[in-house]
């Protein structure tokens, strides 16, 4: 489903140039789950802006579903991709109600003069909010900006879902929630993918939650793939050995911060 | 007792009525001063004729500070108070006004509106007043006798300004008419007027000025530039003389007023403003400006200063008997 | 008579102030051409007129040159990449020669000109002394309702949900760029729209009765947030149209007792500030009277 070929990006840093990614070659079978782990810096951010397209590689191609979307805008990926951000404040309309953020991800593409929220509408997606299992059904004409960031990073994570995309981009989407919310929206993520067989690549700075979650485990360091385990060897580790093998990777704690340089990092 | 109050009520009633002032709205598109001129000379040329301030006559004074919708805000209001005459300054504001009144018996008294028919005031049986169109033909005339040669004449206004456009329009047909090249430099704002006039420098023989508001207010600009070049420069405000201008005609706003209170007194006095046609301002004054002359190196031909109303010398203006 | 006035000034400039909104509110997208879309509404319904078209006409003719110039504007602030500010200004700045062309002079006078105003009018055989009030209402609420029911569709959902989140709309497949073109397009619309109706209202078009319809627009659509604390869009669209009449009514307080007071006749803005100030301290006062939190 997801093929990454030799991706490479690199940018400049006032007169350093930093490697952000090099050489990065991955697959994904359809509804294969992986989980993205490194230290800051490795890339993982970089990585998911290549897929998503708001960043460019300077090498590499990007395959979906069989097709070359390295070149494509964002808004011509967008209607295969779904993306969560860490920030449980970007995957919504703020101002707007619960009922019609759902009603916006329900389709993707083109925008007619048909009313936004239809009886019809109303019903289905009252229906799959309500499987979220914490009450938004009753508060389908409540303004998003009232619900707490649990709440709508639950949101953000079934409005990405919704249209059923090929792949689904999570980028640390649990990380700002506290450990309830974080463990809800991680259910919640997990009972979606499943039932939908979404192909779903999760970065995440947990390690317990990397090997609990899904069945590729991808570790990354200074922009390279240094591990790339399958469901057995992944389903053989516990936390500890992932540390040891973080160290012999030669991964120290220090972060490398990576400059916030507009769409790539 | 109820009788003699009933009585004592009357009177005094009566004498209110009697008593009661004259109400008479004045407006004006902003505030500036030759606006403000015309106002005072229409308030002076009534007080001249008795009508006191407080006594026996009472003015709403108002402005529009630039807004057209305070213009009409403003018109209604007069309306609303029951004014029992308007006088309206510029063009803007008097086709408020008319707009306001025209299906009404108050008297609208304009002034300071260049054309008014092109304005669409006249017409109207309540309307009718001064219209302060200068002479361009006599002034072209005036550059001829004064500025021997003359070809090229440039003119700095803005394109903006209703009533400029029009005496530009009117200049570029004299000029073609008396075999001159007109070359215009437009400035929609006064801070574009010292780029406007720089860029006549070397074109044009003598440079030519209407009563266009933004001139007026960055009016030193321009002599500047005629003074650092030598170029000849007319300006129709007679009281710019002071400022360095060599040549000035036209006449004074306050006079524009004095005229205007005239037509409002004869409508005061009960002729109805349909038997009033619009006026022009009459009586252009020429003034030679002697000092910015030695100045500027510049010679009046002797024949050319018997046009001259007046001459400014050594910081004095002196009357021609 | 004092309402009367205010009322109608306030309806006609209030579909100036349904396009500031749609642009500054709904886009988050400061426009500053409406300065400039303002007059050109003018001149082009001006001019149809006096070349004889009907007013109505000419109506429309203004609306179309508005959706031209708002799209101008967009496409300058998301294709040239032009900061929105600078795009509106450059675009008002551009009117203005354009407006004096169209016009062919900086004033046209509509005097005694068939108005659509008056034509509306008389055809609902309004009351006497209504006529413009009962006219620019029906203009007000036409609008309003265009308004209200395109938010609500799936275009207008997305050109809201772009002024909140430009990013999410790409991610839902949509180019955020032209809806931004979209609804500046239709802003501008409005307040073109506006302009002609104001200069059959007055009686004439000028080049400069552009100047603060920016400043009027915000002030109108503030005024109304204070006022109403607005919750959807229906009650949002009401306040506009409040803020508007409120300004108007400002202006003409301002008017009638502003002498009175002892303010001079240069102080007409310092006065119209105030009693809008007036306006918007009014709640917090009433509030803190009460001894508690809104």
């Amino acid at each position: 489903m997801l093929e990454l070929l030799g991706i490479t990006k690199t940018f400049a840093l006032g007169a350093e140039r930093v490697v952000a990614l090099e050489d990065v070659t991955l697959a994904l079978g359809e509804g294969e789950v992986a989980t993205v782990i490194g230290s800051n810096g490795a890339g993982k951010t970089t990585l998911l802006n290549v897929i998503a397209g708001t960043c460019r590689p300077d090498r590499g191609r990007v395959r979906l579903a069989g097709r070359d979307i390295t070149r494509w805008p964002v808004h011509r990926r967008a209607p295969l991709i779904g993306r969560v951000y860490q920030d449980p404040l970007r995957g919504t309309a703020a101002q707007m109600t619960v009922l019609e953020n759902l009603a916006l991800a329900s389709r993707k593409g083109g925008r007619g003069l048909g009313p936004l929220v239809g009886r019809r509408k109303r019903q289905i997606l009252g229906a799959a909010v309500a499987q979220l299992g914490m009450g938004l059904e009753k508060r389908l004409n409540e303004r998003v900006a009232h619900l707490s960031g649990g709440e709508r990073q639950a949101l953000t994570v079934l409005m990405a879902t919704l249209t059923r995309p090929k792949l689904l981009l999570l980028d640390e989407h649990t990380a700002a929630l506290d450990p309830a919310n974080a463990e809800r929206v991680l259910k919640i993520t997990e009972d979606l993918v499943r039932e939908y067989r979404i192909t779903t690549l999760m970065v995440t700075h947990r390690m317990d939650q990397a090997l609990a979650v899904g069945e590729r485990l991808v570790m990354m360091h200074k922009g390279r793939v240094i591990l790339d385990l399958g469901a057995t060897e992944k389903g053989r580790l516990r936390v500890e050995d992932l540390v040891a093998l973080f160290r012999r990777a030669g991964v120290s704690d220090d972060a490398l911060l990576l400059v916030q340089n507009g769409a790539c990092a | 007792m109820r009788r003699v109050l009933a009585v004592s009520a009357l009177l005094v009633f009566g004498l209110l009525g009697a008593a009661r002032p004259i109400l008479i709205g004045i407006t004006q598109i902003v505030d500036h001063p030759a606006l403000n001129a015309v106002r005072d000379g229409v308030i002076e040329a009534l007080r001249r004729a008795g009508y006191v301030e407080g006594q026996n006559v009472q003015y709403l004074l108002t402005n529009a500070q630039g807004d057209f919708s305070v213009a009409i805000a403003i018109a209604q209001e007069f309306r609303a108070r029951g004014v029992d005459l308007v006088v309206s300054i510029t063009t803007p504001s008097s086709q408020a006004v008319v707009q306001v009144f025209k299906d009404t018996h108050v008297p609208v008294i304009f002034s300071a509106v260049t054309d008014p028919v092109g304005a669409g005031i006249t017409g109207y049986p309540n309307v009718t007043g001064a219209s302060d169109m200068i002479d361009v033909r006599a002034d072209v005339e005036l550059l001829l006798k004064l500025v021997p040669g003359l070809k090229r004449l440039g003119q700095v206004y803005n394109p903006g300004e209703a009533n400029s456009a029009i005496l530009t329009e009117m200049t570029k047909k004299v000029c073609a008419e008396l075999g001159i090249e007109l070359i215009v430099a437009a400035a929609n704002g006064t801070a574009e007027v010292p780029l406007a006039a720089q860029s006549l420098v070397g074109r044009v023989d003598a440079i030519y000025c209407t009563t266009d508001n933004t001139v007026a207010a960055a009016l030193d600009a321009v002599v500047a530039v005629s003074k650092a070049h030598k170029i000849p420069f007319l300006f129709a405000d007679p009281t710019s003389l002071e400022r360095g201008v060599l040549i000035c005609t036209g006449f004074d706003y306050f006079d524009h007023g004095l005229l205007t209170g005239e037509i409002v007194l004869k409508v005061l006095g009960g002729t109805p403003p349909s038997a009033i046609p619009f006026v022009r301002q009459a009586g252009t004054q020429v003034w030679l400006n002697l000092d910015v002359a030695q100045e500027m190196g510049f010679v009046f031909p002797e024949e050319a200063k018997k046009l001259a109303t007046g001459l400014l010398f050594g910081g004095q203006r002196f009357v021609k008997e | 008579m004092l309402f009367l006035h205010a009322a109608e000034q306030g309806l006609i400039y209030g579909l100036m102030a349904l396009g500031v909104y749609l642009s500054f509110r709904v886009l988050a997208f400061p426009d500053l051409s409406v300065d400039g879309t303002f007059p050109l509404g003018a001149a082009v319904a001006g001019m149809l007129v006096l070349r004889g078209f009907s007013p109505y006409l000419a109506l429309l003719g203004a609306l179309g040159a508005g959706l031209v110039a708002g799209a101008f504007t967009g496409v300058l602030a998301t294709r040239l990449r032009i900061p929105g500010l600078l795009a509106g200004v450059l675009t008002m700045i551009m009117l203005y020669s354009l407006n004096l062309r169209i016009m062919g002079r900086p004033n046209l006078s509509l005097l005694g000109r068939p108005s659509a105003l008056l034509g509306l009018a008389r055809a609902l055989a309004a009351p006497r002394g209504y006529e413009i009030l009962v006219a620019a209402g029906l203009f007000a609420a036409f609008v309003f309702v265009l308004l209200l029911l395109f938010l609500h569709t799936e275009l207008g959902g997305t050109l809201r949900a772009v002024g909140q989140n430009p990013e999410m709309v790409r991610a839902l497949g949509t180019n955020p760029e032209n809806l931004v073109v979209l609804g500046v397009a239709l802003s501008n619309g409005f307040v073109a729209l506006s302009g002609a109706l104001a200069s059959q209202y007055s009686g004439f078009a000028d080049v400069g009765m552009g100047i603060g319809t920016i400043v009027a627009g915000l002030a109108s659509v503030m005024v109304g947030e204070i006022l109403l604390r607005p919750r959807g869009i229906f009650s949002h669209l009401v306040a506009v149209l409040l803020g508007s009449v409120v300004y108007r009514l400002a202006i003409s307080l301002a008017l009638r007792y502003g002498a009175a007071l002892g303010f001079t006749a240069s102080d007409l803005r310092l006065l119209t500030a105030l009693v809008v100030l007036g306006a918007l301290a009014a709640p917090a006062l009433r509030t803190a009277l009460r001894g508690g939190e809104a």
